[in-house]
């Protein structure tokens, strides 16, 4: 299921809009990625608060949302692009790849709910096969 | 058998109250066989569903769409019991539709995503949490029968 040229040129021009408010919507989406599923919580054991739209969610789902805006940039080649993520994912952070499912799902709700006119079913099945190749892409390095 | 929180069962119950099905049925499903195509395939007899454009504007789509959202309305009435709510429907969508039950999750992300686009804010991650639990339960009902 890869990108096709239309995929690419809908994922970047839907992303053009979200750029602006990209802080916000990694802070909704690992926000709701902790509520909505409390095992994650057990990568964020050294965060005093884990609640929602807390200062270290915030900030962290902003630098997530900013990988996904530079995993846009290299989308012709997410592999090679991701390279260095992945082994910070693989070797260090060691996050179960499975959880990039998992937030890709709430990533999709959020994009939903602040940007309802923009997320046409045609926008939704690009964004969701680019983040599916993004979380293949960093996964990669796991073994 | 399945617990329900009161704040649970508030939640899901607002919800639904707030749905229009004869809107979030249609949208939900043309959604799901756009976003996943290979679900067209028990949709043979619905018509042209050749792009995107043609599975929204399909009357029939729609029309099921609507259908499937009141069979959720019998697992609201009786959230204590799905499992044997939904044992006939089950057995047809295994026995007579033959639809791998892995569809199921696809329609019910689907139909999250809508209902997220619809209520916006209102949609709390807490909404969020409860309506998805509900819909894990249906899903697991419907597949029960399989064999």
């Amino acid at each position: 299921m890869s990108l096709s040229a239309k995929d690419k040129a809908i994922v970047k021009d839907f992303f053009g809009k979200v750029a602006d408010r990209a802080e916000d919507v990694g802070n909704e989406a690992l926000s709701r990625t902790l509520v909505v599923y409390p095992q994650t919580k057990t990568y964020f054991s050294h965060w005093k608060d884990l609640s929602f739209g807390s200062a270290p969610v915030r900030k962290h789902g902003g630098t997530v949302m900013g990988g996904v805006l530079d995993a846009i940039e290299k989308i012709d080649d997410l592999s090679a692009g991701l390279l260095t993520l992945s082994e910070l994912h693989a070797f260090m952070l060691r996050v179960d790849p499975a959880n990039f499912k998992i937030f890709n799902h709430n990533m999709l709700v959020t994009l939903a709910m602040m940007f309802p006119d923009d997320f046409t079913p045609e926008v939704h099945v690009a964004t969701d096969k680019f983040l599916a190749q993004l979380a293949l892409a960093l996964s990669e390095k796991y073994r | 058998m399945v617990e329900w929180t009161d704040e649970e069962r508030a939640a899901i119950s607002d919800i639904f109250s707030k749905l229009d099905y004869d809107d979030i049925g249609p949208k939900s499903l043309s959604r799901c066989l756009i976003v996943y195509p290979w679900t067209q395939r028990y949709f043979g007899g619905f018509g042209n569903l050749y792009n995107a454009e043609a599975i929204m504007n399909n009357p029939l789509i729609a029309k099921h769409g609507t259908t499937v959202l009141h069979g959720l309305d019998r697992a609201l009435k009786n959230m204590d019991d799905i499992k044997n709510t939904y044992a006939e429907l089950s057995v047809l969508h295994s026995e007579k539709l033959h639809v791998d039950p892995d569809n199921f999750k696809l329609l019910s992300d689907c139909l999250t995503i809508v209902i997220a686009g619809k209520m916006g804010n209102a949609f709390t991650p807490e909404y969020q949490a409860s309506f998805q639990k509900f819909l894990s339960v249906v899903v697991s009902a419907l597949g029960r029968q399989y064999h």
